[in-house]
């Protein structure tokens, strides 16, 4: 049996709000920083990571010429917003570098990944599609994750370019690095070679990244989307009642 | 394969050993000094845009990589032998790779090169280009040794605990706690769905479209059941109290000291500093 709520069921997070509010000691004064990192962003964040490091493993399997290392990036910035997604971003690489020392080097490309997200889920760019009749009336919406998928990817390649170039001489040990060999061989120095690479490889992987994680909000539950910072802009306005039914 | 006894007679040894006795924190502190300290003297040569020399005397510059190889390899033996193989392993996975790309890449192509040593049709190894390979690699083999000491020396649990009772702002120190404890349960959910999409006929090999169509059904459920029981944790742990942004307070706290107080903190002044001084000395 289930343990989860039925949709009749009233919802948990103002509860748990409720009590999380009455335990913070009066004494303390509660900064925006932490009212906006709560219990269910914190759990998102948490979930991101393990996403960014599980994800990137299931995306290994299939060989396609993507890392799928920021899907959980992405999701954050979708869901909490841009500085969620730069302060989750930062941490996952911080955390996954446990595993592989690459990684830290690499935050300052997934705080824009993930700021750059959630700006775009700001401006509209990522419509959670909810029940048929929306996915219908939706359809031509999916322009709006491939122009943020691409954008990303170039905002991610511009950072990416100096880290790449200063701390690994232009290589990452990857399928990548043949492009890297081949700006070479035109005479190009390390930097734009290093660049080109980046340009071409970045955005689309991130384009795929941006599909999943639009994917991935899509088949959330409404309840669990509208819990978070963005989920009523996502479900199509700030009054956008979690429990409506999408086809009605 | 080791049998218990042996494993539970090395695990003993490790216990508390050298730098595995140490706090998490202290350990990372050390592994970001001996990175910081690698980059700033690290040699280069050959492409004018990676981390110059700048005033660093050229008869040390070249040690300084292999003085922080050394160093982190002291102190992964110094936590005994199990933290010697994990730090062994973990090192050269992440550098192995990179190693062979860069003397791939630029033993073969390097337009600056002047000494051809070796011609291949329109590739060419150059000396400049191989002692290009060669600087980078010895910078990046002890920055990956560095880095992995956190994972080698410190037990999951230490760091878990350690991150739990930090003082991160906005609760992140329990994020990236709850993030360690999850990585097995998302592995096994993981691999319990892809089970069960082959089970149903999907195939994740063939063409690249037939792969690309194959990337959803395997992400796409692993991630909403992740983010689904997140939030019903979320709503459990909040109702119970939990404050974010508080560092927790543990019954059993891990062992710690003034002097690896000192220690850290005169750490990570000095790498700042360095960074500080590399830059001015760089750019002036």
């Amino acid at each position: 049996m289930s343990d989860r709520p039925s949709p009749s069921d009233p919802p948990l997070t103002s509860d748990a709000q409720a009590a999380n509010d009455a335990s913070w000691p009066l004494d303390e004064p509660r900064s925006a920083f932490n009212g906006l990192f709560d219990s269910k962003v914190l759990a998102l964040i948490a979930v991101a990571i393990v996403l960014n490091f599980v994800g990137g493993e299931v995306v290994k399997l299939t060989r396609l010429p993507v890392y799928g290392d920021s899907i959980g990036t992405m999701l954050l910035g979708i869901l909490g917003g841009p500085l969620v997604g730069a302060v989750g971003g930062a941490a996952s690489n911080l955390v996954l570098g446990l595993r592989d020392p690459n990684m830290p080097f690499f935050a300052p490309v997934s705080i824009v990944i993930g700021a750059a997200a959630g700006w775009f889920a700001r401006w509209g760019f990522f419509p959670a599609w909810q029940g048929d009749a929306a996915r219908r009336a939706r359809g031509w919406s999916i322009a709006g994750p491939v122009l943020a998928g691409l954008a990303t990817g170039l905002l991610a390649a511009i950072v990416a370019t100096p880290i790449a170039t200063v701390v690994f001489g232009g290589v990452t040990g990857g399928p990548t690095d043949v492009l890297v060999a081949a700006f070479r061989t035109f005479g190009l120095d390390l930097w734009h070679s290093v660049l080109g690479q980046s340009v071409v490889s970045d955005p689309i992987d991130k384009l795929a990244t941006a599909l999943l994680a639009f994917a991935i909000v899509s088949a959330l539950p409404r309840r669990t989307v509208a819990a978070f910072p963005l989920g009523p802009r996502l479900l199509g306005g700030a009054d956008a009642d979690p429990d409506a039914d999408p086809d009605a | 394969m080791t049998s218990p006894a042996a494993d539970n007679a090395d695990n003993a040894d490790n216990a508390d050993r050298g730098a595995a006795a140490w706090h998490p924190a202290t350990v990372a502190a050390a592994a970001v000094g001996l990175a910081v300290f690698a980059f700033l003297l690290a040699p280069t040569s050959g492409v004018r845009t990676a981390a110059p020399l700048a005033s660093v005397p050229r008869v040390l510059a070249p040690l300084a990589p292999l003085a922080a190889f050394a160093a982190a390899a002291a102190l992964a033996a110094s936590g005994g032998r199990p933290a010697l193989r994990r730090w062994l392993f973990w090192t050269a996975a992440s550098w192995l790779p990179i190693a062979i790309s860069l003397v791939l890449v630029h033993g073969l192509v390097f337009p600056e090169g002047r000494m051809i040593l070796v011609r291949l049709g329109p590739l060419a190894v150059t000396a400049e280009g191989l002692a290009f390979a060669a600087a980078t690699a010895a910078r990046w083999l002890a920055a990956s040794g560095a880095i992995a000491l956190v994972g080698a020396l410190c037990r999951p649990a230490a760091i878990v605990q350690a991150l739990e009772a930090s003082s991160l702002p906005g609760g992140l120190g329990h994020a990236a706690a709850g993030a360690v404890l999850l990585v097995p349960t998302a592995r096994h959910a993981a691999s319990d769905i892809r089970a069960a999409q082959r089970a149903r006929g999907l195939v994740v090999d063939g063409s690249l479209v037939r792969r690309a169509a194959s990337l959803a059904p395997l992400v796409v459920p692993l991630a909403v059941q992740l983010i689904v029981d997140g939030q019903d944790r979320a709503a459990a742990v909040a109702a119970r109290g939990f404050a974010p942004g508080r560092p927790m307070r543990h019954a059993w706290p891990l062992p710690d000291s003034p002097s690896q107080r000192r220690l850290r903190r005169a750490i990570l002044a000095a790498a700042v500093l360095g960074i500080v001084l590399r830059l001015v000395a760089t750019w002036s």
